[in-house]
């Protein structure tokens, strides 16, 4: 009984606000404030400059019209089907490169080449070739994980320590039994941090990519809103970005982060000292 | 192994489970407003329809429109559209944003 309440209270404190997250929702509370305020004082016509009214208006007439339910999913499954293609894609050509010398020599040059340019400068040339919508946005979100993922894989392939390959070798290890036992694990640590970085770049591709090359989703409500002036809309977008963005973040990423690299000790947690 | 080891792995499950119950629940609905605005209806015997909102039509909604057959504009209170694919229509008409759909006809 005494267990029971006592994991109750724990689990209640668990979920309980903490004081740093308080003053998160204080911050954006003020920030809110503010904002108003200034529209008050400044004076400008509501399209060049909107008031968090006029944008919690927008939100409610965008989705009473099932615009932005559907421009969320739309970006949503771009996103996660292009940083799945990207992260198999990077580890693969990763392996490929890390263990391979030959491989190493053939791609080296040519990845380091596409590694300087950037998705945007390829958005408009996907374009001409495969047209607007779904496969571009794909290709051009892969594009952006492929490289961190791929170099931090070669990073922890090339830093795997000798002794450990020699040791299952000695005990009569096959090339596979070298490859899932040791490699990959060790390198595991560099691959989900070149996720999280890829990650993260792979929301800005997507954005990018929606206002060049697609009729819906968060990057085109943007594009479009500020093409007509409806700078509310421009605002209501941002403010999904930034959230679904925080959502992926703290529901996803960081808890994988502190599940893996940071409880192997790979990095410091938040709050440990120097 | 405990299970307390896992405990980091809540969180992310519970997004996960979280969205898994969200498009589950986002099908029933679908599912639930097909039933409610094509009940009635026959199909088969007409091809052109009228559907009916409670606003006027954006780009989104007119692209939705063009989907399901040809467009043909909007008139008063209702998009006019003729030719449909049955398909089609079934699938727009699970959107929550549809008034109503009624036959062609019946609008005029």
């Amino acid at each position: 009984m005494t267990d029971g309440t006592s994991s109750q209270f724990r689990i209640g404190a668990k979920f309980a606000p903490s004081r740093a997250q308080l003053r998160g929702a204080l911050g954006i509370l003020v920030v809110f404030v503010a904002w108003q305020i200034s529209v008050w004082v400044i004076d400008l016509p509501a399209y060049f400059y909107p008031s968090p009214a006029d944008v919690a208006s927008a939100f409610v007439e965008l989705t009473r019209k099932g615009i932005l339910p559907s421009y969320i999913a739309d970006s949503a499954w771009r996103y996660v089907a292009g940083v799945a293609t990207g992260l198999s894609l990077g580890v693969v050509f990763g392996l490929l490169i890390g263990l391979s010398r030959f491989w190493s020599r053939l791609l080296g040059p040519i990845i380091n080449f596409f590694y300087a340019i950037v998705e945007v400068a390829w958005i408009p040339l996907l374009v001409i070739w495969i047209g607007y919508g779904f496969n571009t946005i794909l290709i051009a979100i892969s594009y952006v994980v492929f490289f961190p993922v791929l170099y931090n894989t070669l990073t922890g392939v090339q830093t795997v320590q000798k002794v450990l390959i020699n040791a299952v070798r000695t005990l009569g290890a096959s090339r596979r039994q070298v490859l899932t036992s040791v490699i990959l694990p060790s390198a595991l640590p560099n691959i989900i941090t070149g996720f999280r970085v890829g990650a993260g770049f792979a929301f800005r591709g997507l954005i990018f990519a929606e206002m060049i090359a697609a009729g819906s989703g968060l990057g085109f409500l943007i594009f479009e809103g500020a093409t007509t002036r409806q700078t509310d809309r421009v605002v209501v977008g941002m403010i999904m970005m930034g959230l679904l963005w925080l959502a992926l973040d703290r529901l996803f990423l960081r808890p994988v982060e502190v599940a893996t690299i940071e409880r192997w000790g790979l990095v410091r947690a938040k709050g440990e000292g120097m | 192994m405990k299970l307390s080891d896992f405990s980091e792995w809540f969180v992310p499950l519970a997004g996960v489970a979280t969205i898994a119950t969200f498009l589950l629940g986002s099908l029933a609905v679908g599912r639930i407003n097909e039933t409610r605005h094509l009940s009635g209806l026959d199909l088969d015997a007409t091809q052109d329809f009228a559907v009916r909102l409670a606003f006027e039509p954006e780009r989104f909604h007119i692209e939705a429109f063009q989907d399901v057959g040809r467009y043909q504009g909007w008139r008063e209170d209702h998009a006019v559209i003729m030719a449909v694919d049955k398909g089609a229509l079934r699938r727009l008409a699970r959107n929550y944003w549809i008034g109503s759909i009624g036959p062609l006809e019946e609008t005029q």
